[in-house]
């Protein structure tokens, strides 16, 4: 097991500030993208964090601790989509911070794209990007979002279909 | 093989997820059709940008504070209890923490106001103690209405969580002023009385789950 997460998982706190700083950017894009709302974005991964050195002690280091959070987060994320709830809340707040939403990316093409993929319904944009960004199958998209694969797939297909329709005039 | 079909097909295609037979069948097809080859082409230009995007994007802000803040507020495997599932154990929490929080929340505010009213040093510093001790009140009162919330209604707990997200929001933004004016008291006593009242709305919620 990494140096640092043995001592993250023994209360050190600076071993786990190094953890997060290696680990935030891969856990806030995952964050936003599929919630495609910067300010729950921002509050998703500081419950990621604050989650992760709870269960720190629980982590046997089977996978590399990069794995572990990206699986906590997409856990995270989607638990909390679930809670109709919160997820009306979060649709509330949507409006208002779209502007800030791809704010560190450099490219023309790029910023459409994530746009686009911003304005997908919720489903095809949570499977397109667990599918083809993150690379999980459709058997694992299936169980994490309660789905049938086949309606897995038919989001998937759903999702490219609108993604090329906004960005093709 | 169809039109049809092949338009079917050509995800599985362009993914290379096709077995060997089946993908001929698809290029032969794109051979004589233009209209599934363009089709092919537009889906495969996607998939190149998608899969190229970072696979990291910094957040517009370093979350570490409070994240630092809420972990030492917070112990460890406070949300892992999983012995507290008896409805019994949790309405005898409920009414332990509703009592035991009160007295803390009037500490915390009288504390805070002494803090705020001080008259050296800048107030951020003094008030950051009691802001830890705010911080491990509202996280003993979270973990209880985690365990206690599925005793709410649906429309409890949408009318909870609603408006401890505003209150949320109120403390980020409040405290990020702090950060900017440390030497100002006046937002030190604002940003008090929004901890007082999540704690408040905490109890609230907490002793509805027990009473429903």
């Amino acid at each position: 097991m990494n140096d640092l997460v043995r001592r993250a998982g023994n209360g050190d706190r600076s071993a786990f500030e190094h953890l997060y700083r290696e680990n935030v950017g891969r856990v806030y894009a995952l964050c936003l993208r599929l919630t495609a709302d910067a300010a729950l974005a921002d509050e998703l991964t500081q419950d990621v964090f604050v989650r992760a050195w709870q269960k720190l002690r629980t982590f046997r280091g089977e996978s590399a601790f990069s794995s572990w959070i990206h699986r906590l987060t997409v856990n995270l994320v989607l638990s909390h989509r679930r809670a109709d709830v919160r997820r009306a809340a979060r649709e509330e707040t949507a409006a208002g911070t779209s502007s800030s939403f791809g704010q560190t990316e450099r490219e023309g093409s790029r910023i459409d794209l994530e746009r686009a993929l911003r304005n997908l319904p919720a489903g095809a944009r949570e499977v397109l990007v667990l599918y083809d960004i993150e690379g999980y199958r459709h058997g694992e998209i299936a169980k994490l979002l309660g789905i049938a694969p086949g309606t897995s797939k038919a989001q998937l297909h759903r999702a490219r279909k609108l993604l090329r329709e906004a960005l093709e005039p | 093989m169809t039109h049809d079909t092949v338009q079917n097909a050509l995800h599985d295609y362009v993914e290379q997820a096709l077995d060997d037979e089946t993908a001929q069948m698809v290029e032969r097809h794109l051979l004589e059709c233009a209209t599934c080859r363009e089709e092919a082409n537009r889906l495969d230009n996607l998939l190149t940008g998608v899969r190229a995007l970072p696979r990291t994007i910094e957040p517009p802000r370093d979350l570490w504070p409070d994240i630092d803040v809420r972990i030492r507020g917070r112990g460890r495997g406070l949300f892992d209890r999983s012995l507290w599932s008896l409805r019994y154990a949790v309405a005898a929490a409920a009414v332990i923490l509703v009592v035991a929080s009160s007295a803390v929340s009037y500490q915390l505010a009288m504390k805070a106001r002494r803090s705020a009213t001080m008259p050296s040093g800048p107030a951020l510093t003094q008030f950051m103690e009691t802001e830890l001790e705010y911080v491990r009140a509202v996280a003993e009162l979270e973990d209880e209405l985690a365990r206690a919330r599925q005793m709410l209604t649906p429309e409890a707990r949408t009318l909870i969580d609603r408006n401890l997200r505003i209150i949320d929001a109120a403390i980020r933004e409040t405290r990020a002023l702090l950060t900017m004016n440390p030497e100002d008291a006046n937002v030190v006593e604002m940003l008090s009385g929004i901890y007082r009242k999540k704690v408040d709305l905490l109890q609230q919620a907490n002793r509805m789950a027990f009473e429903s």
